[in-house]
C-alpha cells in the first residue's frame, strides 16, 4: 500500500468513499462529534477529498445562485382567464 | 359538495377574481359582500376558510401569494413554459374546486408546493419527456480500499464562473438538471433553489427525511459530475 494511503488510513479510520457519503451531514452540521473529527482529520491530510469537497460545495452554491424564473405576463393573463372561465361555467352547472 | 357551489348569486354578479386582477383598483361593485370585507392582510387559515366557501377574492389573494414561487418551481421542474402554464392553472382551480379536502395538517403552502410537483411530476410520467440519464457514468468512482480511483481529483470549483457567464452556467446546469429522475429533480429543486428543509420536502413528496437526504445527495453527485466532465475534467 503506498506511503500515502497508509497514512491516511492509520490517521483517519475512514476511507475516500466514506467521506463522499458523509459530506451532507458534514454541510449540514448532522455529524456526530466523532465523525466531524474523523471528517477534518482526513481533510487535513487528503487533498483529493478537499478537492472534491470543494467542487461539491461549488455544485450546490451554483445551483442556489440560479435566479427565479419570472413568471411571464401573457401567462399570469392565460391562467387568471382560464381560472375565470372555470369558475363561471361550474358556478352555472351549478 | 364542491366549494364552488355554495357561491351565492351575489358572488357571481360582482366583477370576481379575474376581472380585479385585470384591472388592479377597479371600481368594485358596492353590494358586493366580498368587496366590502374589510381590507387587511389575511393570513393563509383566514383564506383557506374562505376557499371553501368558495369566496372567488380569496384564491385571488392567494394566487397573488403563491403564484410566483409555484410557477418558479414547476419551471425548474417542466422547463416548458406551455406545460408550466397548465400546471400552474390546474393547481390553482384543484385549490379552489378541493379547498374542502385541505385538513390543515400541514401549512397550505406545503399543500400548494404539494399540488404542484404532483401535477408536474404526473405530467412529466403522462409525456414520457423525461430526457434522465443512467447516473453511474457522472457518480465519483472508488478503488476496492476506497480510495478515489480517479487521481489527482481536480478542484475546478474557482474555474467555473470564470469559464462560463451566468446565463451560459444556467442552462448548463438546467440541461444537466433535465437528466436526473424526475423526483431527484424535485429534491434538488425545492432544497437547493427554493431553500427548504429536508422536512419539508419530505412532506410534501411524501418520501422519508433520510429518502429525502439519500436522493440530495445522490443527485448532487451527478450534477457534479456533469460540471466536472464539462470543464474537460474526470467525473469520478
Amino acid at each position: 500500500m503506498p506511503a500515502r494511503k497508509k497514512a491516511i488510513k492509520l490517521l483517519t479510520n475512514r476511507t475516500c468513499k466514506e467521506m463522499t457519503d458523509l459530506i451532507l451531514g458534514y454541510l449540514n452540521d448532522t455529524l456526530s462529534r466523532s465523525v466531524m473529527r474523523d471528517f477534518q482529520r482526513h481533510l487535513r491530510i487528503c487533498p483529493d477529498c478537499v478537492n472534491f469537497l470543494n467542487t461539491y460545495k461549488k455544485t450546490v452554491t451554483t445551483s442556489r445562485s440560479l435566479r427565479p424564473e419570472e413568471m411571464p405576463a401573457i401567462v399570469r393573463d392565460n391562467i387568471l382567464d382560464f381560472l375565470r372561465k372555470r369558475i363561471r361555467k361550474n358556478a352555472l352547472r351549478s | 359538495m364542491l366549494a364552488y357551489r355554495s357561491m351565492t348569486a351575489q358572488n357571481l354578479s360582482t366583477p370576481g377574481i379575474i376581472s380585479t386582477l385585470e384591472l388592479p383598483g377597479a371600481a368594485t361593485s358596492p353590494e358586493s359582500s366580498l368587496r366590502s370585507r374589510p381590507r387587511h392582510k389575511a393570513d393563509d387559515t383566514e383564506l383557506v376558510e374562505r376557499l371553501k366557501a368558495g369566496d372567488e377574492e380569496a384564491l385571488e389573494v392567494i394566487f397573488n401569494r403563491y403564484s410566483a414561487k409555484l410557477y418558479n418551481v414547476a419551471q425548474k421542474i417542466l422547463g416548458e413554459v406551455a406545460d408550466v402554464e397548465e400546471v400552474i392553472q390546474d393547481v390553482f382551480w384543484t385549490a379552489f374546486r378541493n379547498a374542502k379536502s385541505f385538513r390543515g395538517n400541514s401549512q397550505f403552502s406545503t399543500w400548494l408546493y404539494r399540488l404542484t410537483i404532483n401535477a408536474a411530476l404526473g405530467k412529466i410520467r403522462r409525456s414520457k419527456k423525461s430526457k434522465e440519464t443512467e447516473y453511474e457514468e457522472y457518480l465519483p468512482k472508488f478503488q476496492k480500499d476506497g480510495h478515489h480511483s480517479v487521481r489527482p481529483v481536480i478542484d475546478w470549483s474557482d474555474t467555473l464562473d470564470e469559464k462560463y457567464a451566468e446565463c451560459e452556467l444556467r442552462q448548463l446546469l438546467s440541461d444537466a438538471l433535465d437528466q436526473l429522475k424526475p423526483l431527484d429533480k424535485s429534491v434538488v429543486v425545492l432544497s437547493d433553489m427554493e431553500g427548504m428543509s429536508d422536512k419539508e420536502i419530505a412532506m410534501m413528496l411524501g418520501l422519508t427525511v433520510s429518502a429525502v437526504k439519500t436522493r440530495l445527495h445522490r443527485a448532487r453527485l451527478f450534477l457534479r459530475g456533469k460540471l466536472a466532465v464539462q470543464l474537460g475534467h474526470s467525473a469520478a
